[in-house]
């Protein structure tokens, strides 16, 4: 039990108007803006960065994320892993689901297996594949009882994997791995309509109004409740000026990450005012090159292309909310990495010797996109002298650009699923993937990630991990530009709450 | 009456079918995100979407699903259906377009009016350039506008949200600003049209005062000519209420729209189009039999000629 | 203000516009598209009379080629939509009962599809750039003056001078162009004119969207809507294009206003020009 010095919450039925002079009683509530309203109450089938969020505050996972790089226990109170790294032990402690039932190691077998039916159509499937037979199950080859996990009672889950994952730990923290309520769960596996939903984390749903607002309540069966949590109202506000001007008037309480944004215009002066709260995000912008179309085929080509790009100028001028340059894919800020890579050769001027070539830059249409890719566009004609013609276009489009290799040069990011190098390095591991879409695929890189996933030693993972980092620099078949950072303001009485590098709302210190 | 009923399902069928293929023929997956979904486990997901039935199958049960009035759920609201999604959006912004609109055509037509009245004088420069200034604001500049000045830096009205009548009163008159202003020059054009007509050189010897003259004939005959005005502008207030729906985070059925297509969800847009064609085809009809009705000269020459 | 000074008002207003959409890049020392990150969002001043934006380009400059284009854009737009509006519209309200009917059922049928998802169509089909956005800026407007033509038209057509006409025997085309255009004309024009800031509008939507004109062209809807969120902030960045739209309309009402007044035969009457 932690004694906090908050102010003391208020339940207050909330209906879909707003009454900016209400009375704060006793206790207060977090109303917070989303810039979308969420798409799924099941962690089985969320998949925008929002849902993840919900996700977070509504179930928990064996495992749950801090505020830093690591993650700590959760459903689980620990685990034993094996000596060969294929086999985690975990033990459950005693605790509830919101209606009162005991959360059981059968609540996780469920989950994942429902996930792994491929008629469940669960987009997250694939990250359920580090399970023994994980894989085999979701392509039909075997019965969902042959899934390597085991349930001998209530309180134990034992996990069998496919191969060593060093980073196991980290990824049953993720919505994927959560649990479902097995007891309660409809004829198709789905989590029962209609009433509240049944939650094992710090958060059950009170009411929801479509594309309106979400309240939640604190779950008083969660096993670690307590009073850092408020009611929490989530309230859909598309445009960010107004989620800043309702801010201003004191209607809202927090804006920005990780469920909406501050508008660009305004950040400098949130800045020099000293009310912008900047944390480091888990994610890595850069730009895609096209490798797939024979101007780009040259090393020398793409390196030009990465070099010519003036960071700095990017983050100083067009992003100002504390983002970070970045030469190279991986963050350091996660004590991922201790010595910063520097391409440091002169640029080679004469690679476009012959003619001027004109490149498009495809990004999805937003304020701050089109101001980073007019920026970039500016750059690359003052260093290069080549031409850049913008196409911005809706995200949709944008994927299957990118999956047909439609584009030349393309604005993208990538957020982290679960802190741990391999995570941003397996982006770009095969061409094929599904989420690399720049036609690379080295088999040196190939080699270094596949004894990085073998090795049990650290240090020597670390090392290959840096080697990896450094041999994608120097191919370039992307352009590293920053990273991310969650940019976001709040009422004083929540400012020990922040951000978690993943991106979810962290109450507790 | 039989016919044109048929008409209007027909046209109502061929609109349907013309947003079917446009839906199929846009690239873009609903289920592909920026975190990259596989290839396998998107095939599945789509599977069970039944989106990748063929074709006629999957054109077939669209068709069905207007019929029903059932989409079933959206594809990226889950846990919503489209149904919910609409009966909970459409009061909102169909209040949102009868305000504007009640707002938008007496608005109109005084102004109208009355710059009809001032016309040839110095003080019609000046009524053009105010009118000018109010539709030659998009509807989006409107309401940013009027948020900024009657709300935030003058806190008169609520800033966003939806509420109590205080909520509606900024949307409904950044809504009306430009129709308003847009009917106000035409009816100033007709009125000045009508002034030329021998009635109303009838209707003054026969001793009535100006305003007798102005309502009595002048209004009616120039109302006429605006007619086939309302009915789009009607259908733009639909639409441009998205906008406003946006910068007042007011939960109606215009986000809704945009972010549909955007996201690629396929039963939504089918939704949101049949009602936004039966909305407009009622329109025309309503707006066509006024025309009938006002317009005497019309039926009269119909009925000796035909 | 009679019809003349309306129309030397706005042919003036208009002009002044125009003049200084592409005498004011040449006078300027700056590029509309070179970015100075350094000077972004700055006041007007001397150096930069309408200030810059938050790119650190000059917004003179950028705001006389928002004009130019915008100005090319919409009339163009506005000049093909009279054209397969009249074409349209008349041949609905001339032709025959059948073909009214098939004309006006394809233009309902057209009307009725969600505007978005036909632009969002056409940035794909026909790729990004400036033609999808004009195509979308024609579409708007082609049904809209179609259904006023074939209204005007259908009013005129059995009005009791053409009537009168037919009965004294002339032709049918004299009957159409001196009887039916002249009254048709007026309405129709200003429509036409009027339609331009309707194109404009429509593309500030689409910008405001996201798929407007790519950037970092610049026209007077895209300026205006990337100068709103900064309203509070750096006011003079809706200030300039946003007064830009105000002059055009201006201009192109008054314009408008003098011509239908010109055209007019009734005002004629009033004057005494014809009895």
């Amino acid at each position: 039990m932690l004694k906090k010095t908050f102010a003391l919450l208020t339940l207050v039925s909330i209906s879909c108007s707003t009454n900016p002079d209400i009375q704060n009683r006793e206790q207060k509530k977090l109303r917070i803006a989303s810039a979308e309203d969420f798409s799924n109450l099941d962690p089985r089938k969320g998949r925008s960065l929002a849902t993840m969020d919900l996700m977070h505050l509504l179930y928990e996972g064996l495992y749950k994320p801090t505020r830093g790089v690591g993650v700590k226990p959760g459903v689980a109170q620990e685990v034993t892993i094996s000596e060969d790294g294929m086999t985690y032990r975990f033990l459950l402690r005693h605790c509830k689901w919101s209606d009162g039932a005991e959360v059981s190691s059968n609540d996780f077998l469920e989950s994942w297996k429902s996930t792994l039916n491929s008629q469940f159509a669960a987009p997250n499937a694939y990250q359920l594949f580090v399970i023994q037979n994980a894989q085999d199950i979701y392509d039909g080859k075997m019965a969902a009882e042959s899934l390597g996990v085991e349930t001998p009672d209530e309180q134990t889950l034992i996990v069998h994997l496919k191969e060593p994952t060093q980073s196991f730990l980290q990824m049953v923290a993720t919505p994927p791995f959560f649990p479902v309520p097995s007891h309660a769960l409809t004829d198709e596996l789905l989590l029962p309509k209609g009433e509240r939903p049944i939650t094992n984390g710090p958060f059950t749903v009170e009411s929801w109004r479509p594309q309106c607002d979400m309240t939640l309540k604190k779950n008083s069966q969660y096993w670690a409740i307590s009073d850092s949590y408020p009611t929490t109202i989530v309230s859909t506000i598309v445009d960010e000026n107004t989620a800043l001007s309702l801010f201003e008037k004191n209607e809202l309480d927090w804006i920005g990450s990780p469920l909406s944004s501050i508008p660009t215009d305004a950040i400098p002066d949130l800045r020099t005012t000293n009310k912008l709260r900047v944390a480091p995000a888990a994610a890595t912008h850069f730009v895609r090159i096209n490798t797939r179309k024979d101007q780009f085929k040259s090393v020398a080509v793409r390196q030009t292309i990465s070099q010519a790009v003036q960071r700095d100028e990017i983050t100083d001028h067009i992003l100002q909310g504390g983002q970070k340059p970045a030469e190279s894919l991986l963050p350091k800020e996660f004590g991922l990495l201790k010595t910063p890579l520097q391409l440091n050769q002169a640029l080679p001027r004469d690679v476009f010797a012959n003619e001027v070539p004109t490149f498009s830059l495809s990004f999805v249409a937003n304020d701050r996109m089109s101001k980073l890719a007019q920026a970039l566009q500016s750059q690359w004609t003052n260093a290069l002298g080549i031409e850049i013609t913008l196409t911005p276009c809706d995200s949709k489009s944008l994927f299957q650009k990118l999956k047909t290799g439609d584009y030349d040069l393309a604005l993208g990011a990538w957020y982290a699923d679960f802190l741990d190098p391999m995570n941003f390095l397996a982006v770009f591991e095969r061409s094929d993937n599904g989420t690399n879409n720049t036609g690379w695929q080295n088999s040196d890189y190939q080699e270094l990630l596949a004894q990085a996933r073998k090795t049990r030693n650290d240090e020597e993972r670390t090392n290959l991990f840096l080697k990896a980092d450094r041999l994608l620099s120097e191919e370039s078949p992307i352009s590293p530009l920053y990273y991310a950072s969650y940019n976001f303001l709040s009422s004083k009485q929540y400012s020990n709450c922040t951000v978690t590098p993943l991106g979810a709302i962290s109450f507790e210190e | 009456m039989i016919t044109k009923i048929v008409r209007t399902l027909v046209t109502v069928l061929l609109a349907l079918t013309m947003t079917f293929i446009l839906m199929k023929a846009i690239p873009g997956d609903p289920f592909q995100d920026e975190q990259g979904v596989p290839e396998e486990v998107l095939v599945n997901v789509r599977k069970h979407w039944g989106l990748e039935d063929p074709l006629i199958v999957q054109y077939g049960r669209f068709l069905r699903s207007a019929l029903t009035l059932d989409f079933g759920p959206s594809l990226k609201y889950q846990e919503h259906t489209v149904r919910e999604i609409i009966i909970q959006g459409a009061p909102i912004s169909f209040r949102l377009g009868v305000q504007a609109l009640i707002l938008a055509l007496p608005l109109g037509i005084f102004i109208g009016a009355f710059m009809a009245a001032l016309h040839g004088g110095i003080s019609s420069a000046i009524a053009t350039l105010v009118s000018s200034l109010g539709v030659s604001m998009p509807t989006f500049v409107a309401a940013a506008s009027l948020q900024f000045f009657l709300a935030i830096s003058i806190p008169i009205f609520p800033v966003a949200r939806w509420g109590d009548f205080a909520h509606t009163v900024l949307p409904t008159l950044a809504l009306a600003i430009g129709p308003a202003f847009h009917i106000s020059r035409l009816m100033k054009a007709s009125l000045l049209d009508v002034y030329t007509q021998p009635y109303i050189w009838t209707a003054r010897m026969k001793g009535l005062n100006e305003f007798q003259v102005l309502t009595k004939h002048a209004l009616k005959n120039a109302l006429l000519p605006l007619l086939p005005y309302i009915g789009p502008m009607a259908a733009n207030i639909l639409v441009g209420s998205f906008v406003v729906e946006r910068v007042f985070a007011i939960p109606g059925l215009g986000q809704w729209f945009v972010n549909s297509v955007l996201n690629r969800d396929y039963p939504l847009i089918g939704a949101m189009t049949l009602l936004y064609s039966i909305i407009l085809l009622v329109l025309h009809i309503l707006v066509d039999a006024i025309q009938k009705r006002l317009d005497k000269r019309l039926t009269l020459q119909e009925s000796y000629l035909s | 203000m009679n019809a003349q000074t309306s129309i030397r008002l706005g042919i003036f207003i208009l002009l002044s516009l125009i003049l200084f959409a592409f005498v004011a890049p040449i006078l300027s020392s700056f590029e509309p598209n070179s970015t100075h990150l350094v000077d972004k969002n700055s006041a007007p001043n001397e150096v930069h009379p309408f200030g810059t934006d938050d790119l650190g380009r000059d917004l003179l400059v950028r705001v006389a080629s928002a004009v130019r284009l915008s100005l090319f854009v919409g009339a163009l737009a506005a000049v093909i939509d009279l054209l397969i509006g009249v074409l349209w519209g008349m041949g609905a309200a001339l032709g025959g009962f059948k073909l009214d009917q098939v004309l006006m059922s394809i233009a309902d049928m057209l009307y009725s599809i969600p505007y978005l998802l036909v632009v969002l169509l056409l940035t794909v089909v026909v790729g990004q750039g400036f033609l999808p956005i004009f195509l979308a800026m024609v579409l708007v407007g082609w049904v809209q003056m179609a259904r006023i033509v074939r209204a005007q038209t259908v009013a005129v057509k059995d009005a009791e001078y053409v009537l009168a006409s037919r009965i004294l025997g002339s032709k049918t085309t004299t009957i159409f162009f001196t009887h039916m255009m002249p009254n048709i004309i007026g309405p129709i024009l200003a429509a036409t004119v009027l339609s331009i800031p309707q194109a404009i509008f429509s593309e500030a939507f689409l910008s405001f969207l996201g798929i407007g004109i790519q950037p970092p062209q610049a026209s007077l809807g895209s300026l205006v809507a990337d100068a709103l969120p900064a309203l509070r902030y750096y006011p003079w960045r809706l200030f300039f294009p946003a007064g830009a739209i105000t002059l055009l309309v201006l201009g192109l009402t008054l314009l408008s206003d003098g011509l239908r007044d010109l055209y007019d035969p009734r005002q004629r009457i009033l004057k005494g020009d014809i009895v």
